[in-house]
């Protein structure tokens, strides 16, 4: 540890690759869905729990594997909270229908209070799963402000809305900056240079080429998409840098989305397990990392947060994050 | 057997850094030994070992602070032995070990103790709910229920004079008001609504000959009404509904089940048991009354002998007016009573009769 001064200078490598089995996920799936069935949907959590320390512990970098430390019996709780705002909500939606004027106003109020609750939502989610990753012994943490959150989302909601839905890309890479921005790894810190501008014009290019094409650029279109997202990420340690880039191309994202709808189609969908792993693999390979940030010298930063609430409420409502 | 011994790398939850450790697995002991270059040897208890497998390596935690941990390069004979070692005393250990075969049986059987429970402890649980709920709740479920059937029956005003009149001679233990309804049709059935409300048919009315048969006719009845069975029979048959209607979370449904079972009040057929139970609670009423108690085996005959052509609503819920029959008449042996006559149930009786 002596040299770290003389390592930090010099360019490293980083090999980040995912080793899931589909027939190792599947043996865990199965099992999952049956006790999930069998316990009239109680042990999902616990459920939730397997399958990302099955994913979290077959990710790799530099053939160290990431860790998920959180536990079914955090995320229960987690779910009962879910399960008792889920109620709240079906009771205020009740009242406003049994005494409001119109029905209308009802659903509306029923959905900007979930409306609401989305970058609560979004921050609780972070926080909860970032704070349970850990990679050699140190773990990831996430320092955003719940308030600042908010107001931007809002905003740029409203503004999306004045917009006719125009400045949603905006609104999309500006809680992308925003969450990676106040990411960590100990005392690694996470960056997004992600623009509104670019995305919009990504997607509006995109949009036009896949209806001229008919749907066939789509899968370029996906490409640069992620593409996007992964080389304006990076990560700063002081003075040294870790530059994110993607490798993938249309002509993979091609065969690899081809190859998995064939794949769920002729097996009625049993081929999931296999199809969610061949894609990590795909996405993970594609990933390059360069600069001179020495991962043997990070140190514990981040403290441990273990409400799961916000973990179950984005697993809920289907907010994908990282 | 002997303890093992490995060179690995321990992440001490500080830094990112591996620091080489000499591991020693002590079998015996059941503890783990570990030494980190020059500090103090540490250990853990195979207890609270959690271990996870990757290609090429175990990896080490201790379950009192997972974010340490050590990594083993292991080949897969190392790794078994490892996991042998400390998957003895470690109770987590093997039950995530357990087969696929096992979990799924021991789910199948927490299944069935839910199925079993939701078949055989639910709706005596459900019955004895309602001993909780308020009788104003018999009366709203009643009256809502009487309301519709006044609309589309035929009362007979002047005979349901005479049996409330007749009623009120007697002593049926009510806890509540009661009120008799004779509704003309051809029907040979009576029934009890919740509220207290009691519907006799003219249909089974005319053929009666005594005021014994008439009595124990109201004693069955009221008995009903008295241990709350129709209530009872909705919760039970609405508990399942609810339960189920709470897994899968379809409110709306449970809503329409309650209102189509309130409505069906009178189709409801009562469990034997209830059965049984009011006819001995109406026996009861007739010794009480001091009216002859084989009025209630005359009553069946009757009841029996127009089931031939039409199955009469009151029986039809459990065809076995014969156990019945018998079971009555094994408790009338040993039963201590004395008829006197009752002049002012006679002149009402025979006013019903016309």
């Amino acid at each position: 540890m002596e040299n770290n001064e003389l390592q930090a200078a010099t360019a490293q490598n980083y090999q980040l690759e995912f080793k899931g089995e589909g027939s190792a996920f599947f043996g865990i799936l199965i099992v999952n869905w049956i006790l999930t069935v069998l316990t009239l949907g109680f042990y999902y959590p616990w459920a939730r729990a397997k399958q990302l320390q099955y994913t979290y512990s077959h990710t790799t970098l530099n053939n160290e594997s990431f860790y998920f430390s959180g536990t079914g019996a955090e995320m229960f709780k987690g779910f009962i909270k879910l399960i008792g705002m889920y109620l709240l909500f079906m009771v205020v939606y009740g009242l406003f229908v049994s005494y409001a004027e119109s029905p209308i106003l009802a659903v509306l109020v029923l959905y900007l209070c979930i409306f609401a609750f989305i970058p609560l939502i979004i921050h609780g989610s972070l926080r909860y799963r970032l704070s349970r990753t850990s990679y050699r012994g140190i773990r990831f943490g996430y320092r955003g402000d719940r308030r600042e959150l908010m107001v931007q989302f809002f905003r740029d909601v409203l503004l999306s809305i004045v917009t006719l839905g125009i400045y949603s890309s905006w609104l999309s890479m500006n809680l992308r900056s925003y969450t990676h921005r106040h990411m960590r790894y100990g005392n690694i810190e996470f960056s997004n240079e992600a623009k509104g501008t670019d995305y919009f014009i990504l997607n509006l290019k995109g949009g036009l080429l896949t209806i001229l094409t008919l749907g066939i650029y789509s899968f370029w279109w996906q490409k640069d998409i992620f593409n996007y997202y992964i080389d304006n990420m990076e990560l700063k340690q002081n003075e040294n840098r870790i530059k994110m880039h993607s490798t993938a191309t249309g002509g993979a994202f091609f065969k690899l989305l081809i190859t998995n709808f064939l794949l769920l189609f002729f097996t009625f969908g049993i081929a999931a397990a296999w199809v969610e792993m061949r894609t990590l693999r795909f996405l993970f390979s594609h990933i390059q990392m360069t600069g001179n940030i020495d991962l043997s010298a990070v140190s514990q930063t981040e403290a441990a947060y273990n409400d799961a609430f916000g973990e179950d409420a984005a697993d809920f409502f289907n907010i994908d994050l990282i | 057997m002997e303890s093992l011994e490995f060179s690995a790398w321990h992440f001490d939850g500080l830094t990112s850094a591996p620091l080489a450790v000499k591991l020693r697995f002590h079998p015996q002991q059941k503890l783990l030994y570990f030494q980190v270059q020059d500090a103090s040897e540490q250990q853990w208890q195979f207890a609270d070992i959690e271990l996870q497998d990757a290609p090429g390596l175990v990896e080490l935690r201790n379950r009192a602070d997972r974010l340490a941990f050590i990594r083993i390069d292991t080949t897969k004979e190392q790794r078994n032995q490892i996991h042998k070692t400390v998957a003895k005393n470690n109770f987590y250990f093997q039950f995530r070990q357990l087969s696929l075969f096992k979990v799924i049986l021991v789910a199948s059987l927490v299944f069935l103790g839910l199925l079993a429970a939701y078949l055989w402890v639910l709706p005596p649980l459900a019955e004895r709910a309602v001993l909780l709920l308020p009788t104003t709740v018999d009366d709203q479920i009643g009256d809502t229920f009487y309301a519709s059937f006044v609309e589309h029956s035929d009362i007979d005003q002047k005979r349901s004079k005479a049996l409330n009149a007749f009623a009120d001679e007697l002593e049926l233990y009510n806890k509540r008001p009661l009120h008799f309804n004779v509704v003309k049709s051809s029907e040979v059935n009576a029934f009890a609504m919740p509220n207290g409300e009691i519907v006799v048919y003219t249909g089974l009315l005319d053929q009666l000959d005594n005021t014994a048969q008439l009595v124990a006719l109201l004693g069955h009845e009221v008995s009903h009404v008295n241990e709350r069975h129709s209530m009872r029979l909705l919760s039970r048959n609405l508990a399942g509904y609810l339960v189920l209607s709470l897994v899968i979370g379809d409110v709306s449904g449970f809503t329409a089940v309650l209102a189509d079972n309130a409505q069906q009040l009178q189709m409801l057929s009562y469990s034997r048991k209830h059965e049984e139970e009011a006819d001995h609670l109406g026996l009861k009423i007739l010794i009480k009354n001091k009216q002859n108690p084989t009025g209630m085996l005359e009553l069946f005959a009757k009841l029996k002998g127009s089931s031939q052509i039409n199955v009469p609503e009151l029986l039809s819920s459990h065809p076995l007016p014969t156990s019945r029959i018998q079971a009555l008449n094994k408790k009338l042996v040993t039963l201590h009573y004395r008829v006197e006559p009752n002049d002012k149930l006679e002149t009402y009786f025979s006013q019903l009769k016309r």
